[in-house]
């Protein structure tokens, strides 16, 4: 690259540098005279000259093959862009639909269907637990009833396995559900004498799960 | 309305108002000279028209800011270039073939240079479909790099030190990779070219 063309003394960099508008003022007037004198040079600085028009033209052939029609849905894409853009700046928004307004309310009026479903099934198992057979149906009574009197007219409870905890004479506290209010509030657990209750959440379905605490292990070990 | 024959720069000052026609207008002067050099680099129609794409996308984010210190279409392409080297970078679709910047250069100035029979009419020549698929041909067998800078050179007309600095190299660097670049495409084309004459004196 450095090396002098034939007997000139010009380096093809220096060849290319002019040929590339790249010298200025008297180097640049040296160079040309150089050429003026050289057909080595002129015959260099033709094949980069053929190269350059090669390129130019080809590409320029290529350009032109190009449908009108494939620009302007180009030019329709970056309109898409420019469009959103400037919503984006603006901080504007799309028109509620009508199911997202929908989904709204149901969100608000979800913490109190949650707590009436809940406090169903709170009743549901503290009956079950008592072995009430004649309890009342959900439908009848979705809010929790008083535990009933184990007297004996119901059927004796099974009997128990030796560790488990005696529930019938635990005094179930009362609920404490407020009045739900539509909002960003969470039930994550509901406890009642002896059982506890979690809720989870899959999906649009809420689970109630209850359970009965496992008793204390008294052990030292536990200690 | 800014008229359709208003110079670049009375575009940009309309498009900076706000108007989209202008924008418009900018657009259709230069979607073909763009598509031309992202095709120049990336070889491939589909890939050249996203590049166009998102170069407007960017020229009009950051028009408000564009201060005419450059002239539009330097600004343009400067941004069209830098699309590509990033496009060519994340494909790297390619192994690297470029010739070794410390070839032996004794060697290489003691082969001959090809001779091309095109000298009198370039533009004419490439109406033979032969004759433009060997130019092609030839672009597209360049290594991404050799090709960048013959696009960044022959096409859009970018200093050495433009080049250095899109290329994030120095401007030896440059000018060693545009001898190799253009020795190598010299080399390529003389071969298609020497295969085509051969062809046509055996029909």
């Amino acid at each position: 690259m450095n090396d002098p063309i034939g007997r000139t003394g010009v380096s093809y960099q220096d060849l290319q540098r002019y040929f590339d508008g790249e010298l200025v003022g008297t180097e640049n007037q040296e160079l040309a005279a150089h050429v003026e004198a050289e057909p080595e040079l002129k015959a260099e600085l033709a094949q980069l000259g053929l190269l350059r028009a090669l390129v130019v033209e080809s590409s320029a052939m290529r350009a032109d093959a190009v449908p009108a029609a494939r620009f302007e849905q180009v030019w329709s894409e970056v309109e898409r862009a420019i469009e959103r853009d400037a919503r984006e700046s603006r901080g504007a928004r799309g028109p509620v639909s009508a199911w997202a307004r929908v989904r709204q309310w149901l969100r608000a009026a979800r913490i109190p269907l949650v707590a009436a479903a809940g406090a169903a099934l709170v009743a549901i198992v503290i009956v079950r637990g008592f072995g009430v057979e004649d309890a009342p149906a959900v439908a009848e009574a979705p809010t929790v009833a008083d535990p009933p009197a184990p007297e004996a007219a119901y059927p004796s409870p099974p009997a128990k396995a030796k560790d488990e905890v005696a529930i019938e004479n635990v005094e179930v506290p009362p609920m404490k559900f407020g009045d739900p209010k539509p909002g960003d509030a969470e039930l994550h657990s509901v406890e009642f004498g002896g059982h506890h209750g979690t809720i989870a959440k899959t999906g649009t379905v809420t689970v109630l799960y209850v359970e009965e605490d496992v008793e204390p292990e008294d052990s030292e070990r536990s200690l | 309305m800014v008229s359709p024959d208003a110079d670049d720069h009375d575009l940009v000052a309309a498009c900076q108002a706000g108007d989209r026609q202008a924008f418009h207008l900018l657009y259709q002067r230069y979607e073909r000279r763009i598509f031309a050099v992202a095709f120049g680099y990336l070889r491939n129609q589909e890939d050249a028209l996203d590049v166009v794409q998102e170069a407007f996308i960017k020229v009009h984010r950051h028009l408000p800011t564009f201060e005419g210190q450059s002239s539009f279409y330097t600004w343009l392409y400067r941004i069209v270039a830098n699309l590509c080297i990033d496009h060519m970078r994340r494909a790297s679709r390619k192994k690297d073939v470029e010739f070794d910047d410390r070839f032996d250069h004794e060697q290489r100035s003691a082969a001959p240079m090809p001779s091309l029979a095109l000298r009198t009419d370039p533009a004419g020549a490439l109406k033979n479909k032969e004759i433009l698929a060997a130019v092609e041909a030839s672009l597209g067998e360049l290594s991404e790099k050799h090709r960048a800078v013959i696009v960044m050179r022959e096409l859009q007309g970018f200093s050495y030190a433009d080049m250095a600095k899109v290329m994030n190299c120095s401007k030896g660097t440059i000018m060693s990779r545009l001898f190799h670049a253009r020795r190598n495409m010299q080399k390529l084309l003389k071969e298609r070219l020497d295969h085509l004459v051969e062809q046509e004196a055996a029909s």
